[in-house]
């Protein structure tokens, strides 16, 4: 499973912004992972626990939001959510979509705390 | 308190070293090939057969991804085309930086057709671009047709499907037309080669395919 590695990339990314903003703490990073994306929220959450422990990002809480798959129909124009990855469009069945939305997978945002 | 948004790609490295791998083969005239599947469902087997019928007509060369040993790449090597074997280590994927170094290893020079043999796995590979113009699946009769209905991430991503082992089709429950149904629900653009590495049952299109998009040798 590559959710260790991807969890070790994440520290990497989250150590280097937080070095911009020492002393400040960081205590949350949001992620954004999209429901095409093959991850598994749990395994990577247990990864970055193991490898944060004894470290200054110890105290991060990691934060995950699912996204959606979304896609609009380019024969009806309607948007829906496509649940298991069925890609066709549910109105009028056409296979000629756009998707929106599903694929994403970043760190969205970081909430940082001043030293005390 | 203080919130920042910072929307950053976490596989960007991944991203910039596919990149690299791109520019040179764009620049290089080669056209990359990245083939997933389960283990054991025939990659290496069709890539021997596929090098065997080709190989008169177009230089290839060969990347081989495997969690251990060099056994795949000393099949190839028998076909007398470049090859070289990364060793994951446990790794259950390619990723783009071990490809751009095996790239850079390689003499590629008149090559102008690269595959890229995968780790087998259906999940984890398909997250990763390593640069390539084509992802390939492959789904060998022997694992059942439900599978683009267990991985779709994989079918999602792919731009071809070989249907693989279609020799043991008497020997099996296997529902070809469930199997494209399901597969084409979750990509209705997929392009479908029933074939047998084994006999070379069905191996002219996909041939084919291939030969429509590189240059010949001179
Ligand atoms: N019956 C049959 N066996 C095949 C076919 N293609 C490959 N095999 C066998 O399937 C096994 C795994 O093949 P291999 O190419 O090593 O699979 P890989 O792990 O995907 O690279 C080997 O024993 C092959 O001989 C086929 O078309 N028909
Ligand atoms: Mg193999
Ligand atoms: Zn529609």
């Amino acid at each position: 499973m590559h959710e260790t590695g991807l969890a070790q990339e994440i520290v990497n990314i989250v150590e280097e912004i937080a070095r911009q903003h020492s002393p400040k703490q960081v205590i949350r990073i949001t992620l954004n992972i999209g429901e095409m994306v093959a991850v598994v929220p749990d395994m990577l959450k247990f990864a970055f626990q193991a490898i944060v422990e004894n470290t200054p990002l110890n105290n991060a809480r990691l934060e995950v939001q699912i996204i959606p798959v979304t896609a609009v129909c380019n024969k009806c124009r309607k948007s829906f959510h496509i649940s298991q990855f069925e890609f066709s469009c549910p109105y009028c069945s056409s296979v000629d979509l756009t998707v929106r939305s599903g694929d994403e997978f970043l760190i969205k945002e970081l909430e940082f705390k001043e030293c005390p | 308190m203080s919130v920042i948004t910072i929307e950053r790609k976490i596989l960007k490295k991944n991203d910039q070293f596919a990149m690299e791998v791109r520019d040179f083969c764009a620049k290089h005239n080669i056209l990359v090939l990245n083939l997933l599947s389960s283990p054991g469902s025939g990659k290496t087997t069709i890539l021997e057969k596929t090098l065997a019928r080709i190989k008169t007509r177009v230089n290839v060369a060969v990347i081989e991804g495997d969690v251990q040993t060099d056994q795949d790449a000393v099949r190839i090597a028998r076909q007398n085309v470049p090859v070289v074997q990364i060793v994951t280590n446990g790794g259950c994927h390619l990723d783009a930086a071990l490809v751009l170094d095996a790239v850079s290893k390689m003499d590629l020079s008149g090559v102008r057709l690269l595959f890229i043999e995968n780790v087998g796995n259906l999940v984890c590979p398909s997250g990763f671009d390593l640069g390539e113009h084509h992802k390939i699946v492959i789904a060998s009769t022997a694992e059942g047709d439900d599978k683009p209905l267990k991985y779709p991430k994989t079918f999602r991503v792919s731009d071809v499907c070989l249907i693989n082992k279609i020799d043991l089709l008497p020997y099996l429950n296997f529902d070809v037309p469930a199997f494209l149904a399901n597969a084409k629900k979750i990509n209705p653009d997929l392009t479908f080669f029933q074939i047998s590495a084994q006999s070379g049952e069905g191996l002219d299109p996909w041939i084919a395919w291939l030969e429509s998009r590189v240059e010949p040798k001179q």
